[in-house]
């Protein structure tokens, strides 16, 4: 009861101070048809910090972060996405939006039969005018971005292997560099490690947390797994149903915190 | 730790249950429709139902096919075979049936295989099936009532002003002809190209155009000096569809007659039933056939070239061609088309072992 | 111990899990429609499986006037068959050219102005439904005769097939990585080049190839515009009774047809869909610098094949345009050629026509989908591995495309007589030819990775079959039937070859005797027809995927 009430207060205080701010959610409520998926939200993310979305499937995640790209619009509230509404934008702005911000997928969203460096560049075409087919017909500079950033995240001799034949955390890896081309200020990561085995799930994230701590770009990604959130963000929001059940910073958060306000939302 | 089920899981389920119970209706009426496929089968006769296998040898066959092949100047083939079908099945007392074919390779085999009775299709490939079929040609059209008025002409057509004049003049030019195995669209042409001293294979550039029209028309747009084609084509068809005018072209030969469109019978029929066919064929003419009432329905007045006896008649539909009646033939009146092909000695005319 | 909130989704949310598919309205409802016109048809058609057998003599007959097949002179007939090969290779190309904007813009995941999809779609289905040889007859009227004419008429008939199914496989990628680039900011058309030409480049040169394959055969037309080929050759033998000239041209129709199908195999390999075990992991060599790619094998095939592909496209183009049209007339040309066509006229002889034509296309279809589906699965290797048996079966596939219909009608007309029998059967042996390699095609591009898992839990070959590979492959089996007896309507003309009636035998007609208006009449028929299946296999494709 007490982090519920916690929750709005944060919420609230960061109202106050949105200048500045990555992501600001005002009130944002979101419905298909009959189905309430998301229930008047707020959320202030400060630029840099790491944020964990956690809940079960179907409880509005990646909704949450689909209104931040821009996939989908709300159907009440306003929002604000590295200070443009993707809501409201027009086309060209949006696709600048989305050049500044990363997505991460689940799936990973390669071409598994193109090499990983090739997947990289993909990132880049955001910044390019005409259709790229194959690592020759992108621009030197782009390619040396490429190597640079599978480096980083520790693939540069797998740099021309066909991508379906990398491991599942190759490929998350991959994925990763390719939001790397883009310079990102903000990374969503839709439960990017839900494919991957316990090793790999840490050691992915790791990563991002590591390239985000170098890079200052801000990070909301969305875990069912607890204790993943807690050893890598900085804060942990916990949705259910729609709605902001807990919302603290994860030092100041246990596995048992979280376990109690499931357990007493679900009597409540 | 177990989450709460979630609103929408539910909302699935109903969605299954809906599906479900739409799916069972399409079986329903799928299987309903099934069921009425296989009562219709069970009870009545097919529209294709065809005759049980008849014993030729030991007396008349209980149903008689009529292969009918479009040639090239034929229109509603099925419809004016009809009146001829009615007089075979009432002078023989067999019922007829007849079968509109595009192919004619494929009613030769039929009658190669004995299973096709009646037939009638080109000169030329009735010589094709003199060679491996047992038949014999019974009848030939006759567009008038002017005796060997069947016979068709094959023309060579130019534009106006061309510089030919004469079978002569083709040499060295770009010929259109129909296809290597027509009588009017290439071999008569060709065996009157041989005679004046030109190999129709290299001393000319001949171009195979697939239909008497398209010869006739890519002749006038320029892309040959001369075509060969059928005189129906040139005098009637083509102006009457308004694709080319009187005046437009221009003729520069024409060939003896050629015998016109053979009736052909399978000589495994009974002399008696080959007599009594020959009889349905000839014995009526379009004006009469219609007075006996074998085109209730589809008929039309006499044309003019029948001349002032007929007009004003109502008359059939007698045969493809529109023709006034069929005059006895025999194989003799083909024999023509097999003098083309020995001095011609091209691929078509080589015939099997 | 690790805490799990809830099991995450399967690895591929958005495709089936493995597991037994759902039983839908469209995977039971379909097929049950087919078998019952297949019923309704064997007792229209008169089917008597007995009446074949006692034919049988009759065809042995007829066979034995086959062999052994002649060549006449070979050169001539090498030379045709090189004619045919440019001919058919510059048609496909440019088909394949104008099908890629035209699938994208057709295919459900198109984003632009609707008037732009509905056009597409509507420019693929008309350009379906017109028999090449409608197309022969205009194009020779505007440009003239030559190869140009035929050429062209390959590639606007052909543009319906490719376009129709470039546009499936589009619909049939999985969206994750369209998503995740859409997320760059790329622009609509890098996306569709990098995440959906990219991945079904595959797909597309397997369906660019069969389609050549097709117009080799189809040739045939050629012979109306005055651009020669084998196809008018084989046509004049037939028509002449020359069988053993014909069987000689066949031989040669099939070599081609089977070099085509090791270049399709190869092309396979090289650009697999899926990494299985024979394609190469390394797709560049070591390049000077690090961030350069650097050639091996896997790159000089793979670019090696694309250049070789657009030099013989080029070539091909050289050849069909080595006489160049007059394009001064080319307009007041197509004007007055389409004129003819209006106004169309109907009448009920057609509406009986194509009746008859779709019984008979879609109960050949069920044969032939149901003996492809086993020729299908034997060549491939999910249930069998036996490597003879799978070559033989499309070497017998290679065969049975390379001879023509008319041989087969011939054929069971010296058995049967003439009749829709006889027209059945030439219809249900090339609709079997035409279903097993779609079925094939689309057995070998199953993602393996799903089979992999299976197989390691130790489910047999059968179990994988069943659990693994027939839920992957239903959409594809689906929509593959269904166009299938799409194709078999147009087929039908085989039917008017013996009488069997039918829509082909009038379009023929119509044609040949010049009644354009009535052709016309015919083809917005066909095209309603056509339009309606598609719906049909619209529909199931969104029940089904």
């Amino acid at each position: 009861m007490t982090l519920i009430q916690g929750a709005t207060g944060m919420a609230a205080t960061g109202k106050a101070d949105d200048t500045g701010a990555s992501v600001v959610l005002r009130e944002v409520g979101m419905r298909f048809g009959e189905n309430v998926v998301l229930d008047r939200v707020n959320l202030t993310v400060t630029p840099g910090q790491f944020v964990a979305l956690v809940g079960p499937s179907g409880a509005g995640k990646s909704t949450l972060l689909r209104l931040m790209n821009g996939s989908h619009r709300p159907t009440a509230g306003s929002l604000s996405v590295l200070g443009v509404n993707p809501a409201t934008c027009s086309r060209p702005e949006l696709r600048r939006l989305r050049r500044r911000t990363g997505f991460v997928f689940q799936q990973f969203g390669l071409v598994g039969r193109l090499s990983a460096m090739e997947n990289v560049l993909m990132g880049a075409l955001g910044s390019l005018r005409m259709p790229c087919y194959g690592i020759a017909t992108y621009p030197r500079p782009l390619r040396e971005r490429a190597l640079a950033n599978l480096e980083r995240v520790g693939l540069v001799d797998q740099r021309h292997q066909r991508c379906d034949t990398l491991s599942g955390g190759q490929q998350q890896r991959v994925a990763i560099a390719r939001t790397l081309m883009q310079e990102a200020e903000l990374v969503l990561a839709d439960e990017p490690v839900a494919s991957l085995d316990p090793n790999a799930s840490i050691s992915v994230l790791q990563t991002l947390r590591k390239l985000s701590a170098e890079d200052g770009f801000t990070v909301i990604c969305s875990l069912h797994q607890v204790e993943l959130a807690l050893e890598v963000s900085d804060r942990v929001v916990a949705v259910r149903d729609g709605a902001f059940v807990l919302d603290a910073s994860t030092s100041r958060t246990s596995q048992e915190d979280i376990r109690a306000v499931y357990a007493q939302a679900k009597q409540g | 730790m177990r989450w709460p089920a979630t609103m929408r899981s539910g909302a699935a389920d109903t969605e299954v249950l809906s599906k479900g119970s739409r799916m069972n209706k399409t079986l329903l009426s799928t299987a309903t429709f099934l069921a009425a496929a296989m009562i219709l089968t069970g009870c009545g006769a097919s529209p294709n139902a065809r005759g049980g296998d008849d014993d030729s040898a030991s007396g008349a066959p209980s149903e008689l096919v009529f292969a009918v092949v479009p040639t090239d100047d034929s229109e509603e083939l099925e419809n004016s075979f009809r009146p001829i079908v009615a007089a075979i099945e009432e002078v023989t007392g067999i019922p007829t049936r007849i079968e509109a074919v595009s192919s004619n390779a494929g009613v030769i085999e039929a009658q190669v295989a004995e299973r096709v009775d009646i037939a009638t299709y080109g000169a030329f490939s009735y010589y094709l099936a003199s060679d491996v079929a047992e038949v014999t040609p019974i009848a030939k059209d006759q567009r008038t009532p002017e005796p060997g008025s069947g016979a068709v002409l094959s023309l060579g057509v130019v534009a106006p002003g061309s510089d030919i004049a004469s079978i002569e003049d083709v040499r060295g030019k770009n010929v259109c002809f129909t296809d290597p195995a027509s009588t009017t669209g290439y071999l008569t042409a060709a065996v009157a190209m041989n005679e004046a001293g030109i190999d129709p294979e290299n001393d000319i550039n001949p171009l195979f155009v697939g239909s008497h029209d398209v010869a006739v028309t890519q002749m006038l747009a320029g892309d040959c000096d001369v075509a060969f084609v059928a005189e129906p084509f040139v005098t009637s068809i083509l102006p009457a569809r308004g694709i080319i005018a009187e005046g437009d072209t221009e003729t520069a030969w024409t060939s003896d007659p050629i015998p016109g469109t053979p009736i052909v019978v399978g000589d495994w029929l009974s002399e008696e039933l080959r007599a009594q066919i020959v009889e349905a064929v000839t014995g009526y003419d379009a004006v009469t056939a219609y007075e006996a009432g074998f085109c209730d329905e589809h008929n039309r007045e006499a044309p003019e070239q029948w001349g002032a006896e007929y007009a004003g008649e109502t008359a059939c539909m007698w045969g493809g061609t529109g023709a006034f009646a069929f005059e006895a033939a025999e194989a003799a009146d083909y024999d023509l088309i097999g003098e083309i092909c020995e001095a011609l000695d091209t691929d078509v005319c080589r015939s099997e072992g | 111990m690790p805490q799990t909130l809830e099991r995450p989704p399967a690895t591929q949310p958005t495709r089936r899990a493995p597991g037994r598919p759902r039983p839908s309205v469209a995977t039971i409802g379909i097929p049950l429609a087919y078998v019952a016109v297949t019923v309704f048809a064997l007792w229209w058609l008169d089917i008597r499986p007995a009446a074949l057998l006692a034919g049988f003599e009759d065809i042995a007959r007829l066979v034995q006037r086959m062999v052994p097949p002649t060549t006449g002179d070979p050169g001539s007939l090498v030379s045709l068959a090189i004619e045919t090969l440019w001919i058919a290779i510059a048609g496909t190309g440019i088909a394949t050219i104008l099908s890629v904007p035209l699938a994208a813009a057709a295919s459900r995941h198109f984003a632009g102005p609707r008037v732009i999809g509905w056009l597409a779609r509507g420019t693929i289905v008309v350009t379906r439904a017109i028999p090449s040889l409608v197309f022969a007859l205009i194009l020779v009227r505007i440009v003239g005769l030559g190869p140009l004419a035929g050429g062209l008429a390959i590639a606007f008939h052909s543009v319906g097939m490719i376009g129709k199914m470039f546009a499936d496989v589009f619909e049939e990628l999985e969206p994750s990585p369209r998503e995740a680039v859409r997320a760059v900011g790329a622009t609509r058309a890098q996306n569709f080049v990098a995440t959906t030409l990219s991945r079904a480049l595959p797909s597309l040169t397997s369906i660019v190839l069969y389609r050549l394959d097709i117009n080799i055969r189809a040739s045939a037309v050629l012979g109306l515009v005055g651009a020669g080929g084998i196809g008018l050759a084989l046509q004049t033998a037939i028509g002449s009774l020359d069988y053993r000239r014909a069987l000689g041209i066949i031989l040669v129709i099939v070599i081609m047809l089977l070099a085509l199908e090791l270049v399709a195999y190869l092309a396979q390999r090289a650009l697999s869909e899926h990494a299985e075990e024979h394609s190469a992991a390394q797709l560049y060599g070591e390049g000077r610098a690090a961030a350069s790619p650097g050639w091996n094998r896997s790159r000089i095939l793979r670019v090696g094949s694309g250049l070789a592909a657009l030099v013989v496209f080029a070539v091909s183009l050289a050849q069909v345009l080595a006489d160049p049209p007059s394009f001064g007339r080319l307009w007041a040309n197509t004007a007055r050629v389409l004129s003819g066509f209006f106004p169309p006229v109907f009448s009920p002889d057609i509406a009986y026509g194509i009746f008859e034509s779709v019984v008979m296309a879609l109960s050949a279809t069920t044969f032939g989908v149901v003996f492809g589906l086993v020729i299908a699965v034997l060549s491939t290797r999910h249930l069998v591995r036996f490597e003879p048996l799978s070559l033989a079966l499309r070497g017998l596939m290679v065969l049975l495309r390379g001879v023509p219909d008319i041989i087969f009608a011939l054929l069971f007309v010296a058995a049967l007589g003439l009749g829709p029998f006889a027209g059945f059967l030439a219809l249900a042996i090339s609709c079997t030819a035409l279903a097993a390699k779609f079925f094939t095609d689309s057995l070998v591009r199953v993602d393996p990775a799903p089979l992999r898992a299976l197989e390691a839990t130790g489910a047999g070959r059968m179990q994988v079959f069943v659990s693994g590979v027939w839920p992957q492959f239903v959409p594809s089996f689906i929509g593959n039937s269904l166009f299938t007896s799409d194709l078999a309507l147009r087929e039908s003309a085989v039917l008017g070859i013996v009488g069997a009636g039918g829509i082909g035998f009038l379009l023929e007609e119509s044609i040949a005797t010049l009644h354009y208006d009535t052709t016309a009449g015919i083809l917005i028929a066909l095209v309603v027809v056509v339009v309606a299946l598609e719906a049909v296999a619209r529909w199931a494709r969104r029940k089904v995927i």
